[in-house]
Parts: C-alpha cells; sequence; structure tokens
C-alpha cells in the first residue's frame, strides 16, 4: 500500500509542475520536470531511497519557481504537497520494513495515514485563507512580519533540533 | 542531511523568496512544511521508560527444535505514540513464528507481552536485551533505548549414533573399560597361558595343555579391558574448510566429533577435546554424561578460524600421556603431514577421521574438463598424503560426506584396522 502510493504521489507531483508550466508555454521546464519525476520513479523503484530527499528539494524549488511563472498556485500547493508525502512515505516505508508483524504494521500504516491527511487538510486550509486574504503591507510592515515568521520557524526548530 | 535539517532550509528558502519578491502565495507554499514541523513538535516522545523481561521455554535444543521467546515491556513513563521494540538475534537464529520486532503505541503505565518462537542451527547465543526506538508518527524526532532483558541459547550439534569406535592404545588407564589392555588378566579374549596359582577358577584350566604337562597345571589367561585416555582434535582452519559460494565442511567434521566423542564416553574413556579453529579451546579430558555435556556446549561454540597449519598443535602430556590415543578430525591438508608423522613418532596412537575435501567441492561444481582435472589433480594429492599418513601407522579414514557418518563408523571404526590386527596376531603367535 505505502508503496504504491508513493507511486502515486511521485506521479500526482511530477504531472501537477508539467501541466502547469505546459500550460504557461514553459516547454521545456515542463519535460525537464516530467523526466526528473520518471528518474525519482525509477530509482525508487530500485530501492535507491536516498535520492528521496533530494529530489523532494528539487521539486520544492520547483514548485516555488512555477509560483513566479504564474503557475496556478493550487498546482504548486498539489506538488509541493505530493513530493512532501512522498518524501515521508519513502522514509516511513523504511522503518516499516523492520516491522514483521502484520497487524503492527497495519495500525501503525494507518495511523501515519491519519497524521498525514490531517497535515494535508492544515496545510491546505492555510493555503486557501493566505490566498483569500488580501493585505497590502508596506516593506517595513513585511520586513517585521518576515522577522516574526523566521523566529517563529528558527524556535519551532531548535526546539525539534534539541529533542531529536 | 536529517529530516528536520531539510525542512527547515526549505521553510526558510520559501520565508525569504517570498517576503523579498512581497509575493505571499510563495509564503503560502511554506504552511504544508511548517504544519509538518508543528505535527512533528506536538507528539514528540520523551525519553522512554521502559523495562523488559525475558522468559525462554528452552535453553538448550537440538538443532532444529524450537524455542519460544516471552517479553513483557512495561511503560513506565509517558505514554509513546509509536515504539520499535527489536529483539536482536544471531544469525544461526530464525524467527519460525511471530516477529522478533514489534511497532506499537505503549500508554502511560501500560504493558505488553509479546510472544515470538525461533528455530536454530549449531549455536550459542546470550540475549542481552531489547532496543526501543520511540518516535513521533512522523518519524521527525526519535529517542533510542536499550532495555536490558538477558537470557542464553545454546543450540547444540546435531548427533550421529554410533555404537563403537574401536582403539587400540598402548597406554590404558587402572579403570576397567572395553579396551584391550595388552596385559592378561580378567577379561573375554584369550590372551596367554600361565601356571595355575591358588584361587584360579577351575573353569580357566586349560585342561588340554595341562594333560601334556607332568607336574603342572596351566590356566588360560585373558586379556584385561581397560578404558583409555582419548584427544580428540577438531580441525578448524578456514582454508580447509571452507569453500566458494558458502559451502562448508565444518559442519560435517563437527558431527563427527560429536559421535566419536559420545562413543568412546559411553564406553567409560577419559575424552577431551581441542577445537582448533577460531579460538584453540581444549576442553579438558573428562568421564561420562557431564563430560559428554561440556563437549557438546564448546562444538556448539566451535566456528571456523584463521590458522593456516597445525605448527601451534602441541598435545599437554600432562593431560595426553604418550601412547595414548589421539584422534585427529580434519579435512587435512598437504603441510599437516610432518606434525601428524611427529605425533605418531612421540608414541601417540594417531587416527585421522578426514571429510574428503575434493568430492565435496567437486560435487558442488560444473562438470567441465578443466574441473574434472582439477579434481584429478587434487584427488591424487590427496591419495599421497593419505597412504604416506597410513605408512607413518595413522589410521585414516578418509570420509566422502555423502555418506551418512554412522555408516562410515560402522564400516570404518568398529574394529581395529587390518594393521593392528596383524600386530596383535604376531604377538599372540
Amino acid at each position: 500500500m505505502t508503496r504504491r502510493l508513493i507511486f502515486g504521489f511521485i506521479l500526482l507531483a511530477a504531472s501537477a509542475l508539467t501541466v502547469g508550466f505546459w500550460l504557461k508555454e514553459f516547454i521545456p521546464v515542463a519535460i525537464a520536470v516530467a523526466l526528473v519525476g520518471l528518474a525519482w520513479m525509477i530509482l525508487h523503484a530500485r530501492n535507491v531511497t536516498w535520492i528521496s530527499s533530494w529530489m523532494f528539494f528539487a521539486f520544492a524549488l520547483a514548485s516555488a519557481a512555477a509560483i513566479y511563472a504564474e503557475v496556478n498556485r493550487w498546482l504548486s500547493f498539489v506538488a509541493i504537497v505530493a513530493s512532501l508525502l512522498a518524501w515521508d512515505l519513502t522514509h516511513f516505508s523504511r522503518r516499516l520494513s523492520l516491522v514483521r508483524d502484520a497487524g503492527d504494521a497495519k495500525r501503525v500504516e494507518s495511523a501515519h495515514f491519519a497524521r498525514l491527511a490531517l497535515i494535508v487538510g492544515l496545510g491546505a486550509l492555510g493555503t486557501f485563507v493566505a490566498g483569500q486574504a488580501r493585505v497590502n503591507l508596506t516593506f517595513a510592515s513585511a520586513g517585521i512580519l518576515a522577522f516574526l515568521a523566521v523566529w517563529g520557524v528558527s524556535a519551532l526548530i531548535s526546539s525539534l533540533r534539541k529533542r531529536e | 542531511m536529517t529530516r528536520v535539517v531539510l525542512l527547515a532550509a526549505l521553510v526558510y528558502l520559501l520565508l525569504f523568496a517570498g517576503v523579498a519578491s512581497l509575493n505571499g502565495e510563495v509564503v503560502a507554499l511554506a504552511l504544508p512544511l511548517i504544519v509538518y514541523l508543528a505535527a512533528g513538535l506536538w507528539r514528540a516522545p520523551e525519553e522512554p521508560k521502559l523495562s523488559a523481561e525475558r522468559a525462554l521455554s528452552a535453553e538448550r535444543i537440538a538443532p532444529g527444535g524450537t524455542i519460544t521467546v516471552t517479553l513483557k515491556i512495561v511503560n513506565h513513563g509517558e505514554a509513546l505514540e509509536r515504539v520499535f521494540l527489536q529483539d536482536p538475534l544471531p544469525p544461526f537464529l530464525e524467527v519460525s513464528e511471530g516477529s522478533s520486532t514489534r511497532a506499537l503505541s505503549l500508554g502511560a503505565g501500560e504493558s505488553i507481552e509479546w510472544t515470538y518462537t525461533v528455530r536454530g542451527r549449531r549455536g550459542s547465543f546470550v540475549f542481552e536485551g531489547v532496543r526501543a526506538v520511540a518516535e513521533d508518527y512522523l518519524g521527525l524526532i526519535q529517542r533510542r533505548g536499550f532495555l536490558p532483558a538477558e537470557g542464553q541459547v545454546l543450540v547444540l550439534p546435531s548427533v550421529a549414533r554410533v555404537r563403537r569406535i574401536a582403539i587400540r592404545p598402548r597406554q590404558t588407564r587402572v579403570y576397567s573399560g572395553v579396551i584391550p589392555a595388552r596385559m592378561g588378566g580378567t577379561g573375554i579374549e584369550f590372551f596367554g597361558l600361565r601356571e595355575y596359582q591358588a584361587g584360579d577358577s577351575p573353569r580357566h584350566i586349560n585342561w588340554h595343555v595341562s594333560a601334556r604337562q607332568d607336574e603342572a597345571i596351566y590356566s588360560n589367561e585373558y586379556e584385561q579391558e581397560r578404558v583409555a585416555d582419548v584427544g580428540i582434535v577438531l580441525d578448524g582452519r578456514r582454508t580447509l574448510n571452507e569453500f566458494s559460494r558458502g559451502l562448508s565442511l565444518f559442519e560435517h567434521s563437527v558431527l563427527a566429533t560429536v559421535a566419536v566423542s559420545s562413543a568412546l564416553l559411553s564406553e567409560g574413556n577419559r575424552v577431551g577435546l581441542f577445537i582448533y579453529g577460531k579460538r584453540l579451546k581444549w576442553t579438558t579430558p573428562g568421564y561420562g554424561k557431564y563430560q559428554r555435556e561440556r563437549i557438546m556446549q564448546d562444538l556448539a561454540l566451535a566456528e571456523v578460524g584463521e590458522s593456516q597449519n597445525f605448527n601451534s598443535l602441541i598435545v599437554p602430556r600432562r593431560m595426553f600421556p604418550a601412547q595414548s590415543q589421539l584422534i585427529i578430525v580434519s579435512p587435512l591438508g598437504v603441510d599437516d603431514k610432518t606434525v601428524l608423522t611427529q605425533l605418531r613418532l612421540s608414541g601417540y596412537h594417531v587416527m585421522v577421521i578426514s571429510p574428503d575435501p575434493v568430492s565435496f567441492e567437486a560435487r558442488h561444481l560444473a562438470e567441465t574438463p578443466a574441473v574434472k582435472l582439477a579434481e584429478r589433480i587434487a584427488r591424487l594429492e590427496r591419495e599421497v598424503l593419505l597412504r604416506d599418513l597410513r605408512h607413518a601407522g595413522i589410521q585414516v579414514v578418509n570420509w566422502n560426506v555423502v555418506q551418512p557418518f554412522e555408516y562410515v563408523a560402522r564400516a570404518a571404526l568398529s574394529r581395529p584396522p587390518s594393521f593392528l590386527r596383524a600386530i596383535q596376531r604376531g604377538r599372540h603367535g
């Protein structure tokens, strides 16, 4: 199940960006994204799992680039979330392969999927709200907000790193 | 790159890019990643405070037997959302039922009992404890722990039943046994005649001989049967025992050693064992079932090692006096001739039980002309070696391991070899 989902999410991420760039007539970029997605799937099928981190990084940057290319923001959102899920599930499937007990594996899988669904839902909600809210900011207020955001994220990350 | 660092790098990049270009949609792209990070933090596990208790259904088994391992894990700390438990197993044990790894949630104060069954080949293993990794559901934060839970498993070697190993060492011990002692006394086999002495049983009087004498009466004397000192050397040199594609003769050598030592101990002999493998291990000589148990335990641990030849093989005279019996279980290398001959010259009665490496390896190779030629050369070399050893007065049993050892032992070891019988006949004549 998890393995099939990984291929599904890679395909979804690559398709979303390919379609987005294609519609905006960035044909070479669309082809490049499709080829990278294909490479990711082939490497994953050959159990080259370490590549997933680099592929996720590349797809996240490509999603940001798609925003600047005025690709539909929902396609970019789908691409970044699908690549995040593919990356997460790759790590998860490695952990799951250590579990020999079928009952345990099923329970752990269900709980993990439920948590991912929650994250995707909250992320989509946040993106939707961000898309609806139109606020005109001066550069100074944007700078202050950016500083607060970076500080908040840094606090979150340092807290995670301490517990790691 | 850890997962948290990767996510952090992406979040910073998207935030900076969004703010620098005053593009809210780019900032919004970071939201799913921030939610993902926050979810990891939200249910991050504390240091696992777990304890484990182990119960084993048996501590020693025969090969192919099973042991049920029961582990009780108790969580003394906070609830753990996801915890991986792994009971490490050695390669010679395989799980036949259940699993030696678990992934589960454990509430505060909750305990679980977990059972699995293992089956194994020859070996010994000390369980030290259970490895625990507690993590959040996204696996961002992991806490590792080790839960001591000790136990020991011994998988004994296979046993081939051999009834009798006929040995004729010159020196025997004082206790009665089944080995002819080359001395007159009570026994079964005729040994000689002597003048009748008061107290001799009338049934032992040799009337035929006495009738031909005028003044004396003669009694039959029988050969005393006693126990002997036997030193068994198990050769575990990797170069001789292991072949390409993971093939090994060593298990056959162990099987022969078990069979020989058991047969000799059951006849009351004093048997010691020297394992010449990964470790040089002497099992000091002893008698009976207790000694058999010690030998079985040491054989369970025997492994092949890197020693190249028998040069470091020193037989302690205190344990095995000259003229006692040595039994070498070895595939034999060309260089061994000198050492074995020297042992024979030192007065030991040497018997070599040699699992045939040439037939063993050839059976697993393709039948090409080159392989056939190589096999022929190797076989000739081996035949020359075995012939030289026989000429040196060493009893050699060349064992093609396709045949069961019981069969080989019955054919070649249940009575003394022809040259020893000839010596015996000559002496009586």
